[in-house]
C-alpha cells in the first residue's frame, strides 16, 4: 500500500497502518538522526519524538511533498534542536568562524586521516553538516534536503560547497603529503 | 586537486557515525507510551523548521546559571503581577467593597466583614466621596471580571515560560547525564546542576505552575530524579546511579519531558 493509502488508515485510527507507516520510514529516519547525533540513545530520542510529532501531526501533512520528505524536515528539526539544546548545555559551542579550527590544528596529536576528517565533520557548523550528511552520506537530493530545512535548493547546494571547502581545509596538508 | 580531496572525504566520510542495526521495537514501544501520554494531557508543540545561519535570539542561549536567576526572576515577576494586580494599582481603592458596620448587616444573613455597597447605598458615597474626582476609578465589575482575566493571561504566560525553560533544561540535563552514566564518567558539575534545577522545580512546584495535575505530576517525578542525582555525590554508590536511570525509564521522565518542552526552547 502506498503512503496516502497509509496516512488515510491512521487517520480513520487503524493502529496496523500506523504500524505500517512506521516500518517502511523508520530505517531511513533513524539512519539520518543517528548520522547527525552520534549517540545510540540520543538517536532513539530523537527517533521516537520525530514519530510522536508526525502521528499527531499526520493531518496537516498536504501531500505537496513525499512524506519521507516530510518526516525527514521534522527529524531534522527535532534532532538539531536536542542537539543545541545538549550542545548549549554544555557550554561547549564553538563560534561557527572557529570551527575550522578543531580539525585543523590537531595533526601531531590525531594522525590518523579519518579520525581527522570526522573531527573536522564535527566540527562544522550544523546547518552545514544536515546538508553534507544527508548528500554525501545518506544520498538525499538537494530538493529533499532543501525541502526537509526549509531552504531553497541552491541553498542547500551552496552550504554543501562550503561545508567540503571547509573539509578540504582542514585535510589539506594531509592531501598534500 | 579539490575533486581529489572530495572523493577521499566521501570514501573516508562513509563510516562517521555508522548507525547500527535500527532498534525498531524498543522505540515503537517508547512512540505508542509517547503519543498515549500526549493524548492524555501532554502537550505536542510545533515544530518550526530550523533555517540554518539564521540567528534569533534566544533567552536559554544563557548558561544554565544565569538561566536560573533568569527563570527565579521571571517567577517573581509572574508572583508581583499577581499580586499588583490582586491589590490594584497603588492608591486606587476596592471601588465597590466596603467595610459593612456591623449595625448594618442584617444579622444572620450577610458575613460582616465585607459586602458589595450598591450604588447610591451610604457606604458606596461614603466610597465615592472619599475616592474624590481624581481618584483613579476603578470600573463597573464587568471591567473588573476583564481586568481580572487579563491578569490570569499574564500570569499564565510568566509561568509557562518559566517552566517551559526549566523543562527543556531538565531535559537537556537527564539527556546528558544518561550519557554520561553510559559512559561511566559523571561529570562532578552535574549534581551542582541537579541542585540548581531542584531549586528551581521546588519554587514552580509551589507556584501556580504546578497547579496543572498533568504539570504537577511531570515536576514531582522530575524532583524525585533531581534530588536522587543531587544525592549521589554524597553516597557515590554506582548501583544507585543505576537506580536513577531505572527510575527516570520506568516513570519515561525524559520522553515526558519531550513532549511537554515546546520545540525551539
Amino acid at each position: 500500500m502506498d503512503d496516502r493509502g497509509l496516512i488515510a488508515r491512521v487517520l480513520a485510527g487503524d493502529a496496523t497502518a500506523e504500524r505500517a507507516l512506521y516500518d517502511a520510514h523508520v530505517d531511513r529516519v533513524f539512519r539520518l538522526v543517528y548520522r547527525m547525533a552520534g549517540d545510540l540513545d540520543q538517536a532513539q530520542d530523537y527517533v521516537q519524538e520525530t514519530f510522536i510529532r508526525a502521528f499527531s501531526r499526520l493531518a496537516d501533512f498536504r501531500g505537496e511533498s513525499a512524506l519521507s520528505t516530510w518526516l525527514g524536515s521534522i527529524a531534522i528539526s527535532v534532532t538539531l534542536n536536542g542537539l543545541r539544546k545538549v550542545k548549549r548545555f554544555r557550554q561547549r559551542e564553538v563560534a561557527l568562524e572557529d570551527a575550522a579550527e578543531l580539525g585543523r590544528v590537531t595533526r601531531e596529536a590525531e594522525p590518523d586521516l579519518k579520525t581527522r576528517l570526522h573531527g573536522a565533520i564535527d566540527a562544522l557548523p550544523p546547518g552545514y553538516r544536515a546538508v553534507f550528511v544527508m548528500h554525501d552520506m545518506e544520498g538525499y537530493t538537494h530538493e529533499e534536503i532543501a525541502a526537509s530545512l526549509g531552504v531553497q535548493p541552491g541553498t542547500s547546494k551552496a552550504q554543501l560547497f562550503r561545508a567540503r571547502a571547509r573539509l578540504r581545509e582542514a585535510l589539506a596538508d594531509f592531501v598534500t603529503d | 586537486m579539490d575533486d581529489r580531496i572530495d572523493d577521499l572525504i566521501r570514501d573516508e566520510a562513509r563510516d562517521y557515525n555508522e548507525p547500527p542495526a535500527t532498534p525498531t521495537e524498543a522505540m515503537w514501544e517508547a512512540i505508542r507510551v509517547g503519543r498515549t501520554e500526549g493524548r492524555t494531557g501532554g502537550r505536542i508543540a510545533p515544530v518550526p523548521v530550523a533555517v540554518p545561519g539564521v540567528r534569533t535570539f534566544r533567552p536559554s542561549a544563557l548558561p544554565p546559571f544565569r538561566l536560573g536567576v533568569g527563570i527565579a526572576a521571571l517567577l517573581a515577576l509572574g508572583i508581583g503581577i499577581g499580586r499588583w494586580m490582586e491589590h490594584g494599582r497603588p492608591g486606587a481603592q476596592a471601588p465597590t467593597v466596603a467595610q459593612a458596620p456591623a449595625r448594618q448587616a442584617p444579622a444572620g444573613v450577610v458575613d460582616s466583614a465585607a459586602v458589595v455597597a450598591p450604588p447610591g447605598s451610604e457606604a458606596g458615597r461614603e466610597l465615592a466621596s472619599a475616592r474624590g474626582p481624581s481618584a483613579p476609578r476603578g470600573g463597573s465589575p464587568a471591567q473588573f471580571a476583564s481586568r481580572t482575566e487579563r491578569r490570569s493571561g499574564a500570569e499564565a504566560t510568566a509561568y509557562d515560560l518559566a517552566l517551559s525553560q526549566h523543562l527543556g533544561q531538565s531535559e537537556a540535563f537527564l539527556t546528558l547525564f544518561r550519557s554520561s552514566v553510559r559512559s561511566g564518567r559523571i561529570d562532578p558539575v552535574a549534581f551542582a546542576s541537579a541542585r540548581q534545577l531542584l531549586s528551581t522545580n521546588r519554587l514552580l512546584l509551589d507556584s501556580r505552575a504546578g497547579a496543572d495535575p498533568a504539570s504537577r505530576q511531570l515536576l514531582q517525578d522530575l524532583e524525585l530524579v533531581l534530588a536522587q542525582i543531587a544525592q549521589l555525590r554524597t553516597s557515590g554508590d554506582s548501583s544507585d546511579v543505576h537506580i536513577v536511570t531505572e527510575d527516570m525509564d520506568r516513570g519515561d521522565v525524559l520522553p515526558r519531558l519531550r513532549t511537554a518542552v515546546p520545540a525551539g526552547i
